[in-house]
C-alpha cells in the first residue's frame, strides 16, 4: 500500500527533524475551533444587516480601486434597465443569467431586447449558451468589503460558467450580504463545514481577469470576463 | 524535470552578459517587489501575521501526517479521491493511468511548479495525451519549448518583441507591439482547447485539512476555467501546501498574495471541496488530489532545514534577491530559483550536484526581510555550505574532494599556529624579493573582480613592533 508507506515515511521524517529548541506553542488539532461556532455566525449575519450602509461605502471604494465598475441603485427593478442599457452600448448578443432568487426579481426579459437565458439544471445546452453570450448576470453568496470581493457558490441555481464565459459580469449585491472581511467569510464557512453543507466550488471574484505576463503590462480579459460590473442595491 | 543545478557559474555568467534579459530582469524591483512593499506597509497588523503563520506551519509541519490524515479523510467524505505519491513518477503514473481508463485525449492546465518537477508534459505527451499551459505566462513558455524564469511570472525573460516572434512562428500571427493583441490571440487560441478538454490540472496554493479544501490563487481565469470546464479534475500539490484551519485561510491569503504581486487580492480565489455535488448545474464529476512529497520529507527530516517547507511559494525573495535579479532564474538549473531555491533544489535533486546555490548569496538577508512567513534563508544558507564543505548529515553528498579538504585542513592547521604561519611566510617572502610575479600572491580567478595588493615587505607583527606600535603611542 503505497499509502501506508506514505505516511510512514512521513511519520518517521516528522519524529527525525523535530525541533528540540523551539517549544510547539500550538497543539493538535489546531484551529477548528467550534464552541459558540453558532452563535459567532449570527452575529456576523446579523452585523452584515446593522452596519450595511457602512460595508456597501467600503465596499464600494475597495472594489472600485480593484477594477469593477460600481454602480448603486436604489431598487431591483433598476438593475434590468442597467443591463439592457449595457447590452444595448454593447450591441450584444445573448444574455445569460443565474437562477437565483434576486435575479428572478429583476423580471430582466422585460428590460433586454436582445435574448435572455436563466441556467437552470433542466437546460440541456446550459454551457453553450454561457459560452456564446456577452452579458453573465448573476447574484452573490456574499461581498466583502476588505477586499472588494463577490463570492460567488456553484449550486443548483448558479452555475460555474455564467460569471465566467461571458465577456461581461454583471454581479449584484444586496442588503446584508456584504460581510467586513475574509475572515468573516471563513468562519461561515466552518459552519457549513461542521453541518456537513460545504459547498464543492466557490469563487472569490475581486475585478476584471488580468494579466502581468508579458512586461509587467496589465492587460484585462485574458480568459475571464473583461468587464465585471458591482451593482449594490441597499434593500433585501 | 531534470536538475542541472551543476551549471550555476556558467549560465550566470552567460545571463550576466546578456544585455537583453538583464533589461527585461530591471523590472522585477520596481515592479513586483515595490508593490510588495506598498501592499504589506498598508496591511495592518503585518508583522503579527507573519510570526502566527510561521507558528502555525511550523506546527503543521511537526504534526504533517495528522494534518495529511484529516486532510485525506475530509476530501474523501465529499467524494473526491485521494493519491499519495512518494516520487514525481509516482504521481505522473497516477495521473496518466487515470487520463487512460477515462480515454482523455486533451488536457488543459494552471500554472502549477510541482508539474515542472514531475516533467508532467512531456509524460503525458509520450502517451499519446496533449497538455495545454493556459496561464499567460506557462503558455508562451510552453511554445518556446523552455521552463518558467519565476515561479510567478514564469516568461518574464521575454519582451513583447519576443513574444510577437514566438507567436509568428508558432501560430502564424502577424508582428505586433500590442501586448493585448498577444494576450486575446492566447485567449482565443486556448478558449477551443478548454472546451474540448477532459481534464484540467491545476496546482494548489493551499490544501485546508479540517474542510478538506483546495485553495488556488490565480488572476487570469484560467484556473476557474481548469476547474469548471473538464468532467474531471485533478489537483496535484506538494504536501507542505497544508494548514490546519480554514479559520486561518484568510490570514495566509492576505500573506501570499500580497508578497506575490503586491495585489490587495488576486482577481480569483477558488476554493474546492470536492467535485460537483448532485444537485450542481455544471462542474467536474470527479475530483482527485494528489499529494507529492518528491523528497520534500528529506527537508522534513532535517531539523535544520524543516523551515523551508513553510515556503508558501510566493516568489518574494527571488524579487528582493540582488543575486536572482542579475543571474536569472533559468541559471539555477532546477524549478524552483533564488534563495529558497538554493535551499530546495540541492536537497531535492543532490546536493553535490547544486553545490554551487548555496553560495549565489552574499547573505544580505533581503530573502528573510521579504517572506512573509519570515523563512531564515540565510541561516540555512549556511548550513548548507556547511553540509557541502564537511558537513556530517549528507556525507556521501559532500561536494568537497578528498584532495581540497586535505589543503583546507593543513591551510586551518597553519593559521592556527602563529609561529609555523610566520617561518612559511618568510621563507615565500625571501624568494618574492628575487621571483617579482610572485609579489602579487592571487591566482587570476581571484582578481577578476577583485583588487590584487602587493605583499609587503615585513608581515604585520614585525610592522607592528619595529614602527607602528610607536606610532600609535
Amino acid at each position: 500500500m503505497s499509502r501506508e508507506r506514505f505516511l510512514k515515511r512521513i511519520r518517521n521524517a516528522v519524529q527525525a527533524g523535530l525541533n528540540t529548541d523551539n517549544h510547539d506553542e500550538l497543539s493538535f488539532p489546531y484551529g477548528s475551533c467550534h464552541a459558540n461556532l453558532e452563535s459567532k455566525c449570527k452575529t456576523i449575519l446579523n452585523d452584515a444587516f446593522e452596519k450595511s450602509d457602512n460595508l456597501f461605502d467600503q465596499l464600494a471604494r475597495r472594489a472600485e480601486s480593484s477594477g469593477w465598475r460600481v454602480v448603486k441603485l436604489s431598487d431591483l427593478r433598476s438593475v434590468g434597465e442597467y443591463v439592457s442599457i449595457l447590452a444595448a452600448e454593447r450591441n450584444s448578443g445573448s444574455v445569460v443569467a443565474s437562477g437565483q432568487e434576486v435575479i428572478q426579481n429583476i423580471e430582466l426579459q422585460d428590460h433586454v431586447d436582445t435574448d435572455v437565458f436563466f441556467i437552470q439544471k433542466s437546460m440541456e445546452d446550459a454551457r453553450e449558451k454561457c459560452i456564446e453570450a456577452d452579458i453573465g448576470v448573476t447574484g452573490v453568496e456574499y461581498a466583502i468589503a476588505e477586499t472588494g470581493t463577490c463570492v460567488l457558490t456553484a449550486g443548483d441555481r448558479l452555475n460555474r460558467l455564467v460569471a465566467l464565459t461571458p465577456p461581461v459580469h454583471v454581479a449584484v449585491v444586496t442588503k446584508g450580504q456584504v460581510l467586513p472581511s475574509l475572515d468573516e467569510l471563513f468562519v461561515l464557512r466552518q459552519k457549513d463545514s461542521k453541518e456537513e453543507v460545504m459547498p464543492a466550488y466557490t469563487n472569490l471574484i475581486s475585478g476584471p481577469s488580468r494579466s502581468a505576463d508579458i512586461e509587467y503590462k496589465l492587460i484585462t480579459g485574458v480568459h475571464g470576463p473583461g468587464e465585471v460590473h458591482l451593482v449594490l442595491v441597499n434593500e433585501s | 524535470m531534470k536538475a542541472s543545478t551543476q551549471d550555476f557559474k556558467r549560465k550566470s555568467t552567460e545571463t550576466l552578459h546578456d544585455l537583453k534579459i538583464q533589461g527585461n530582469l530591471s523590472g522585477l524591483y520596481p515592479g513586483f517587489h515595490s508593490a510588495r512593499i506598498a501592499a504589506s506597509e498598508s496591511t495592518e497588523d503585518w508583522e503579527n501575521m507573519r510570526d502566527r503563520a510561521k507558528l502555525i506551519k511550523e506546527h503543521t509541519l511537526n504534526n504533517l501526517d495528522k494534518y495529511l490524515e484529516m486532510l485525506e479523510s475530509n476530501i474523501l467524505k465529499s467524494g473526491g479521491k485521494v493519491h499519495f505519491a512518494e516520487t514525481a513518477d509516482d504521481a505522473s503514473n497516477y495521473v496518466i493511468a487515470l487520463a487512460e481508463s477515462k480515454g482523455v485525449k486533451t488536457v488543459i492546465k494552471s500554472k502549477s511548479m510541482l508539474s515542472e518537477e514531475m516533467s508532467l508534459n512531456e509524460e503525458l505527451q509520450k502517451h499519446g495525451i496533449e497538455p495545454y499551459e493556459t496561464d499567460l505566462g506557462e503558455y508562451i513558455v510552453q511554445l518556446a519549448e523552455e521552463t518558467p524564469y519565476h515561479i510567478i511570472a514564469p516568461a518574464i525573460h521575454k519582451s513583447t518583441k519576443d513574444v510577437s516572434e514566438l507567436f509568428e512562428d508558432k501560430l502564424g500571427m502577424s508582428k505586433t507591439s500590442n501586448i493585448e493583441q498577444l494576450a486575446m490571440e492566447a485567449r482565443s487560441q486556448l478558449r477551443s482547447k478548454f472546451i474540448q478538454a477532459d481534464m484540467g490540472i491545476t496546482g494548489g496554493n493551499f490544501l485546508v485539512a479540517d474542510t478538506g479544501t483546495v485553495a488556488l490563487v490565480s488572476n487570469e481565469g484560467n484556473g476557474r476555467m481548469c476547474t469548471s470546464m473538464p468532467k474531471i479534475h485533478v489537483a496535484i500539490v506538494g504536501m507542505e501546501k497544508v494548514i490546519p484551519s480554514i479559520n486561518d485561510l484568510g490570514m495566509f491569503l492576505r500573506l501570499l498574495i500580497r508578497s506575490a504581486t503586491g495585489q490587495w487580492i488576486s482577481s480569483y480565489v477558488t476554493t474546492i471541496s470536492g467535485p460537483r455535488k448532485p444537485e450542481d448545474i455544471d462542474g467536474p464529476e470527479e475530483f482527485h488530489l494528489v499529494i507529492v512529497d518528491n523528497g520534500r520529507s528529506k527537508l522534513l527530516a532535517d531539523p535544520k532545514l524543516r523551515e523551508s517547507l513553510c515556503c508558501l511559494r510566493c516568489g518574494a525573495c527571488l524579487n528582493a534577491c540582488p543575486v536572482y535579479r542579475k543571474v536569472g532564474g533559468h541559471s539555477y538549473g532546477w524549478v524552483y530559483p533564488g534563495p529558497i531555491g538554493a535551499i530546495v533544489s540541492p536537497i531535492l535533486t543532490g546536493l553535490n550536484k547544486g553545490k554551487d546555490l548555496p553560495f549565489a548569496s552574499s547573505l544580505c538577508g533581503a530573502c528573510k526581510e521579504a517572506c512573509p512567513v519570515n523563512i531564515n534563508i540565510p541561516r540555512m544558507l549556511l548550513y548548507m555550505r556547511n553540509q557541502v564543505t564537511d558537513g556530517e548529515n549528507y556525507p556521501s553528498e559532500r561536494g568537497v574532494g578528498f584532495f581540497e579538504r586535505i589543503v583546507a585542513s593543513v591551510f586551518s592547521t597553519v593559521l592556527m599556529h602563529p609561529k609555523i604561519f610566520s617561518k612559511l611566510t618568510g621563507t615565500y617572502r625571501l624568494f618574492a624579493k628575487f621571483i617579482h610575479p610572485l609579489k602579487r600572491p592571487f591566482p587570476r580567478s581571484w582578481k577578476k573582480s577583485r583588487s590584487s595588493p602587493i605583499l609587503a615587505e615585513k608581515n604585520f607583527v614585525t610592522q607592528w613592533e619595529s614602527e607602528l606600535k610607536s606610532e600609535i603611542k
